[in-house]
Formats: structure tokens, sequence, C-alpha cells
């Protein structure tokens, strides 16, 4: 594995679509707790979220065929995060409800992980992830993969099949909802 | 917000924004405190963003992401490598088809070819000997008519032997009748008694029996004409037994010989 691991995801997934699968893992290696986490931020209980990862490299390893080559793989792998997400919805509105209600414990997980911050940074962090809560789904998405997952506009431009200045745009509209939000609930 | 201004903000957070428009944008900050204070909180934002702390999935995601990988290449063998294996016996029967054409080709031709030079070696064979045979008779028959009495007998017990021929039994009869001695015409006599299938000798047997004026000659033709048992010889054999020039004791076979054949 760690022979592969300097290679780029694009070329892993170049020896992938030649069927050498051990470069799945590499892969799998490198985003599972980016996409883990992608999951998290949305909503979704922690074993939601497992469930979700998982099903993403079953298809990136069931489909390695589709993939064409140059295409950027963070791009593909979020189309796949992305169907992923949207057929578990689709699956049954009542889990996802359920799901929501357990994003509240994930929340106090999450808090409780941070017990040796300063309080004041804590209580920062609590708001914006309820700030968070209440941003639209397209624009918490896109937050999350530009400003979180650390996508390059292009790379979601090719995901969402716009122009990098339209990605750019609507991150920054984004922003400005997320900005609202989050000082609201810090007056109140 | 216009889309352009918005699109400057953008760069201005990235740090993408070139340094032309960035002095400008920041002049521009200078003087809009609400603009300035708009900024500042994006700038909050994003640096909480970006410091949002992770989680860890359990290992239980990588044990069934691994047993997953495992599975798939199993798979990957599995279909794979029966598929090789059925298009090289595919392949190989292909191979197998046209190799077992070729020899048989080859094997078809081998014997054809064989068969004929056989035939034509039998054949060669055959008239090599039919000559030799030929020429063995020839010079058999040659020897009949001259050399010592004991190669003439030597030549009747050759021709003895061969197959019964109009030739052979022509120069048998002629020994038989012919020979200046004994010995040679009772070999032949036994000769001829030897081809008694053939009319011809049986016949110079019995009429020969009237010319022959040895007594031992005499009596052995007797003896073969009637272990032949042949009828036709009864007339001969009534005259001898009643011929008083006759030595007694041929006489006396002939009489025998009666008996036995009547």
């Amino acid at each position: 594995m760690q022979r592969t691991s300097n290679l780029s995801d694009e070329e892993l997934m170049g020896q992938l679509a030649e069927d050498k699968l051990d470069a799945a893992a590499v892969l799998f290696q490198r985003y599972r707790v980016s996409l883990f986490n992608f999951f998290l931020r949305q909503g979704h209980a922690r074993e939601v979220s497992e469930d979700l990862v998982q099903s993403i490299f079953e298809r990136v390893i069931k489909y390695r065929q589709s993939y064409r080559r140059g295409m950027a793989f963070r791009a593909w792998l979020y189309q796949i995060a992305r169907n992923v997400q949207a057929d578990f919805q689709r699956q049954g509105s009542n889990k996802v409800k359920e799901d929501i209600s357990k994003y509240e414990n994930h929340l106090e997980l999450s808090e409780n992980g941070l017990m040796g911050l300063g309080l004041e940074r804590e209580e920062n962090l609590a708001q914006m992830e309820k700030a968070m809560q209440q941003l639209p789904k397209d624009q918490l998405e896109i937050l999350l993969m530009t400003r979180y997952q650390r996508m390059k506009y292009m790379e979601v431009a090719e995901l969402l099949g716009c122009t990098e200045g339209a990605v750019k745009l609507k991150v920054f509209r984004a922003l400005q909802q997320l900005r609202s939000l989050y000082f609201k609930l810090q007056k109140s | 917000m216009h889309d352009k201004t918005a699109l400057l903000l953008m760069e201005y957070l990235d740090g993408t924004l070139p340094a032309e428009e960035r002095q400008q944008l920041e002049a521009q900050l200078a003087q809009d405190a609400d603009l300035r204070k708009n900024l500042e909180e994006l700038q909050a934002v994003l640096l909480q963003l970006e410091q949002l702390p992770e989680q860890t999935p359990s290992s239980e995601l990588d044990a069934r992401f691994d047993t997953f990988l495992q599975a798939e290449k199993r798979q990957l063998q599995s279909p794979n490598w029966l598929g090789r294996l059925r298009s090289f016996q595919a392949l190989s029967r292909m191979e197998w088809q046209l190799a077992a054409t070729f020899a048989l080709l080859i094997i078809g031709l081998g014997f054809g070819w064989f068969w004929r030079v056989n035939q034509q070696q039998q054949a060669e064979i055959a008239a090599l000997r039919q000559e030799m045979r030929s020429t063995q008779k020839m010079l058999v028959l040659a020897m009949l008519e001259e050399a010592s009495a004991s190669d003439r007998i030597q030549a009747v017990n050759v021709l003895e032997q061969e197959k019964a021929d109009p030739q052979i039994i022509k120069a048998l009869i002629n020994t038989l009748n012919f020979d200046d001695m004994i010995n040679v015409r009772m070999k032949a006599a036994q000769a001829l008694g030897s081809f008694a299938d053939d009319q011809n000798a049986r016949k110079a047997l019995i009429s020969s029996l009237a010319y022959q004026e040895s007594p031992e000659v005499q009596i052995t033709i007797i003896e073969i004409l009637v272990a032949l048992g042949d009828k036709r010889a009864v007339p001969s054999l009534r005259s001898m037994s009643e011929d008083q020039e006759l030595m007694d004791f041929v006489r006396q076979e002939a009489a025998a010989g009666l008996d036995v054949l009547l």
C-alpha cells in the first residue's frame, strides 16, 4: 500500500480501472475520514455515515470502468457521494428524520470531544454547527466541498456541470448565508 | 450585492485577487465600514469552517471495506481465470482440429504412398518370383532331356513339388514313356501319381501301362492306380493279369489290383 501511496488519485484510479483493486484500498484510506465527516456534517448518524462511505467505495470499485481518464478524481468521487446520499434519502423520509434526530447526539459527541478547547471557542463551534444545520442543503454541500473538503473550484465545477465562476459565486452566497445565520445565533 | 462584487470578494477571501484589483478593493474597504464588517465576519466564518473538528470512523468500516475488496478480488480472479481457461480450451480445440486434420492428411498420404510402393514392390516381387520360377522350370525341364540319370531324377523330384501345369505334366509323361532309365521312369510315374487330380496325368498313367516293358515301372504304375482307385485302369489290369508274356509277379500284382478295384 505504501508503495503506491505517492501516486496521485488519478493515477490510482487508472490502476483501478486496469483491475488492480489494491489501488482502491489506498483511495479508501485517503478519503474515508473526510467522506465520513462530509456525511456527519450533513446530519447523518455515525452508522449511516459509515454505511454511506462503504457504499461509495463499493461503487468506486464496481464502476471503476466508468471513470474517464484525466477526469478529476474528487469530482467523480463526490458525484458518487451525492448519488449514494440521494439513494439513501429516497429509501424513506422516516429514516432521514430519524437520522436528523440522531444528529443531536452527534453534536453532543463532537462537543464532548472539544472539552479541551476554550469555552468561547467551544460555544462558537456549537453555534457554527447549528447555523450549518439551518443552511439549505445545496449551500451546505458546496461549503463542505470547497471549504472543508478543500475541493478546488474546478473540481466542483466539473461535478456540478457549471463554470468555475459560477461555483465561486455559489460559495460566496452560501458563505454570506451562513454568516448571517451564525451571527444571528450569536446575538440571541 | 452584484455578482461582480461578490466574485471580487470571494477571490479576495481566497487570496487569489490580482494585486491591482486587491488594492482597489482595499481602498474601497477603508471607506465602507459595512462592507469591511461583512468581510471580517466572512473571514471568521471561513476560519471556523476550516477548523471544524473531524471524527474518525470506526475500525468496523475498515474491516467492511477490506471484506468487500477481497470478495471483489476473488470474483475478478475466478471468472477471468475461467474465461482464460475457456478461451485457451477453445483455441487448443481449434488447434487440435487443425493438427488432427493435418496429421490425418499426412498419415493418409503416407499410407497411400506406402501402399502404392508396397503394391509395386509386391507386384515386382511376384513378377520376379514368377520369372525365377519359369526360369527354374525351364532349367528343370531342360534337365529332363539331358544330363545324367541322377540329375533327371533330381529334376523330376523338383517338378513333383511344383503346381500341376500342362507343361510339367507333358514333360513328365514324356519322361515316363521315353526315358532310357527305369529309375527315372519310375520316379516320373510317382510324380504323375502325385498330380492325380490332373486328368491328363491319370490318362497318361493308364495308357502308359500298355507300353511299359520294365516290370518295376509296371508294378509302380499298378500300385499308383490301385491306390487312386481309378476304375478306368480295370481293362488294362485285366489284360495284364492274363498276359502270359509278363513276369509272374506283375500278373499277380495286376490281378490283386483288379480285386481291389472291382
